[in-house]
């Protein structure tokens, strides 16, 4: 391991409970770190990999993509790029998922992978949400010679009504995954599932109650920590993976909105953001609050799946209803659930204008950000700025331009307003 | 490469690619209907048997104008290229158009295609990405069975599982010649070029199959005899993203290349195995699309690698060009992996990640130039 590159500045969260989350990452990134030193396989899987399943058998896993994200957090994509690049990965792939690569095959790792970074025994990659999900984690496998599964889950082009036979294969193929992990030591018990199911199904409570009082005016709740908050239930230490820290910062958030109080003294403007933001600079989320802008809302809350209605989640049908879930997210690749979730999310939220960040590597969004500012549009009158931003690779980034097109973006949207 | 004189008998498949769409215009005048198609994964037959015409949607080699106001370009380039031909009215002939669940460019195509493109309805077969599975039969089967039902709607009329397994044996006749076609490219030397195989292949799936029939019949005759007065140069293998002109392949041979196989899904890929004759003609369906050779888009890489290591032992292949359009992002992913398979094989590879429009010509040129050289020392 060498010494870290210049790490560029990362906000501190707002809330104590997030502070709190935010180190029960940290630490649970520590106890896998255990678990491999005890002998247990590792497996790094994709961010849509079905927690529940993981949780329910006990698996250690690295989410690679997080690993990649991590890279990217403490300015160093361009390191981890090259190394995947060097290796003959192109520049135009994905640019989370070519971090991860890096990280996977550099033998010259930073001093912040140091408690982050364990040996792959096993990889799962999934097509869910796109094409890199399960492409980049052949790499992973390669490097260390792992065993690796593939979940196939379909695209919804079917809309709300989803047909059993897509719910039936989409189980089968989880059960698959069970079926991997199992000739890989880990114990399957039917029941345990039914138990992660039920907390997923009251998390999802939890995280759709704090939802709404994100939507309140004042927002009582900075986007950093909106991130943090978010991503929290996929990295926790298995002793933090409870309610406890969610049920609190409902509560806090409750308790700020009862006050009237807001993250910023004179809110004048809200705005989502939809598209990845950039991990190597998280300080662009707060920025708008120069402006009196906040953003209540981004893509990253649908991406990791925690603001899924939780009736979804039946406990008596553990994997038929993961299956489910996966067909109807938001986050599933054909475009209409997403553009109507967008659409939704800009009512709800009541936001004066939304930024979209087209990620120059991404196969996924480019495209969907043209139908989503149409439809928002369409739909709420909302303006849509669409940027050119990648969301991992701080190469190409100019912090100058992207501010300024943000700044002038945030003066119309007031102007506009102020009428 | 050597001299290879010309086959008036390739004449009428470049005649086809002159003017792709003029066959499919042709059969609209005469009051057919044309369902464009996207995909090998695409069960043409379906189409057939409901007495249309499958069309396969190919890329011109124009730059893209209007797409880039839809699509950013970081998009590949061969969707922006289809897009902007529809956005152009390119495809206002046609009556449908059926994609088949590759890569996310292609579903978002699908996506814009909704959203934007006046005209025909649109179909998104959405079949397992992951193949060689019983797992996905019972799923890929019902799929199967919207997609006749879709077919059904837009013709008019039901198929017949009589008529699809007549329209299987038609479109498997066809697959046989051009198996046939492609053997000639295992002797030494070979007797038909790769630019000629893929212009036949390429030719083949825009008309008729049974014109097609005789054509490749003829052509299969007068190969058969040509005389290659010398014929050089190391035997190469091109496999890759979706290669719609044969321009590279004429480059590499042009450069002294021969290219003797191709794993291309504009070529061998989509006429490797046939469907067959026995059992209901659905599950035949299936069971093509499962056993099919796989491209990047789909699992497992092994058995894409699988095939490769096949074609390299049987056409006695000396070297690989991996061509990756830009942008193409499950060939690109794949591509190191690729290199390094093969290289273990002692077999070379050379990857080249080159843009739609064939831009940086001459570049690549001087790439290709440089492989061929570096297998010759």
């Amino acid at each position: 391991m060498t010494a870290d590159s210049t790490i560029p500045e990362i906000p501190l969260p707002d809330l104590k409970v997030v502070e709190e989350m935010q180190m029960g990452i940290v630490t649970g990134l520590a106890e896998i770190q255990k678990e491999k030193a005890a002998g247990t396989p590792v497996v790094w899987c994709s961010v849509l990999t079905p927690k529940e399943i993981l949780n329910s058998m006990d698996v250690p896993c690295v989410y690679g993509n997080v690993l990649g994200a991590y890279a990217s957090i403490f300015g160093s994509s361009g390191k981890y790029c090259q190394v995947a690049e060097d290796d003959g990965l192109s520049r135009d792939v994905c640019s989370v998922n070519r971090c991860q690569v890096g990280v996977a095959l550099c033998d010259d790792r930073d001093a912040f992978f140091e408690n982050a970074f364990v040996v792959p025994d096993l990889a799962i990659g999934s097509n869910f949400p796109c094409t890199s999900e399960s492409k980049a984690f052949l790499h992973v496998a390669a490097r260390y010679n792992c065993p690796y599964y593939v979940i196939d889950t379909p695209i919804n082009t079917w809309g709300r009504d989803i047909p059993d036979h897509a719910v039936e294969y989409c189980a089968r193929e989880l059960e698959g995954m069970i079926r991997f992990l199992e000739k890989h030591g880990f114990k399957f018990d039917m029941d345990r599932l039914k138990q992660e199911v039920a907390f997923t199904r009251a998390l999802n409570t939890v995280m759709g109650e704090i939802e709404v009082l994100k939507r309140a005016i004042p927002m009582p709740m900075r986007a950093f920590d909106t991130v943090i908050a978010m991503t929290a239930p996929l990295a926790l230490a298995r002793e933090a993976r409870k309610l406890g820290l969610f049920e609190r910062l409902r509560d806090e958030l409750r308790g700020r909105v009862e006050r009237g109080y807001g993250v910023v003294e004179n809110e004048r403007l809200r705005l989502m953001w939809v598209g990845l933001p950039p991990l190597y600079d998280f300080t662009l989320l707060n920025y708008p609050e120069k402006h009196g802008a906040v953003i209540p809302k981004s893509m990253l809350e649908f991406l990791v799946g925690f603001t899924m209605d939780p009736d979804l989640m039946d406990p008596d049908r553990p994997l038929e209803s993961i299956a489910r879930a996966q067909l109807a997210s938001p986050a599933n690749p054909a475009y209409a659930s997403a553009v109507e979730y967008f659409v939704r999310a800009a009512r709800d939220y009541r936001v004066d204008g939304v930024v979209g960040v087209v990620m120059r590597s991404c196969g996924l969004v480019p495209g969907l950000q043209r139908l989503a500012k149409e439809a928002i549009q369409d739909a709420t009158g909302v303006p849509v700025a669409i940027l050119d931003l990648d969301g991992a690779d701080q190469r190409d980034y100019d912090p100058g331009s992207i501010k300024a097109h943000l700044d002038s973006f945030i003066e119309t949207l007031l102007a506009r307003k102020d009428g | 490469m050597g001299s290879y004189e010309p086959l008036a008998s390739m004449e009428p498949f470049r005649e086809v690619l002159r003017d792709p769409d003029a066959i499919a215009r042709q059969w609209k005048a005469r009051g057919g209907k044309v369902v464009g198609c996207r995909c090998i994964f695409v069960p043409e037959e379906i189409i057939h048997a409901a007495g249309m015409l499958p069309y396969p949607l190919y890329g011109t080699a124009e730059p893209v104008r209007l797409a880039d106001s839809y699509f950013q370009p970081c998009t590949c380039e061969f969707v922006r290229n289809l897009f902007d031909s529809a956005m152009g009215g390119r495809y206002s002939f046609l009556d449908g158009l059926v994609f088949a669940n590759t890569c996310d460019a292609i579903r978002r195509l699908w996506d814009m295609w909704e959203a934007y493109v006046d005209g025909a309805p649109s179909y998104m077969i959405n079949n397992p990405q992951k193949l060689r599975s019983e797992v996905n039969r019972d799923y890929c089967l019902e799929e199967l069975r919207r997609f006749r039902t879709w077919v059904e709607l837009i013709s008019g009329s039901p198929i017949t599982d009589e008529a699809l397994g007549e329209s299987i044996e038609l479109f498997d006749r066809t697959r046989g010649l051009l198996g046939e076609v492609a053997s000639l490219r295992k002797q030494d030397p070979p007797l038909i070029t790769g630019a000629e195989a893929l212009e036949a292949g390429m030719a083949v799936t825009l008309m008729p199959r049974d014109r097609a029939g005789e054509l490749l019949a003829r052509l299969l005759e007068e190969a058969g005899s040509r005389k290659v007065e010398e014929a050089y140069g190391p035997r190469i293998l091109v496999t890759g993203s979706i290669l719609d002109d044969p321009a590279l392949v004429r480059m590499i041979e042009e450069e002294g290349g021969l290219v003797v196989a191709d794993d291309l899904c504009t070529s061998a890929k989509a006429y490797r195995h046939l469907v067959g004759a026995e059992g209901d003609p659905m599950a035949r369906l299936y069971e093509h699309l499962n056993r099919r050779p796989l491209c990047a888009c789909m699992h497992p890489m092994e058995a894409r690698f699988e095939y490769l290591d096949d074609l390299v032992r049987e056409y006695d292949v000396e070297a690989l060009i991996d061509y990756n359009l830009k942008y193409c992002h499950p060939f690109l992913y794949e591509a190191p992996l690729l290199r390094k398979h093969f290289e273990a094989l002692d077999v070379p590879v050379n990857v080249l990640e080159i843009g739609h429009d064939m831009s940086g010509h001459g570049q690549l040129r001087t790439r290709v130039q440089a492989f061929l050289e570096m297998l010759e020392t």
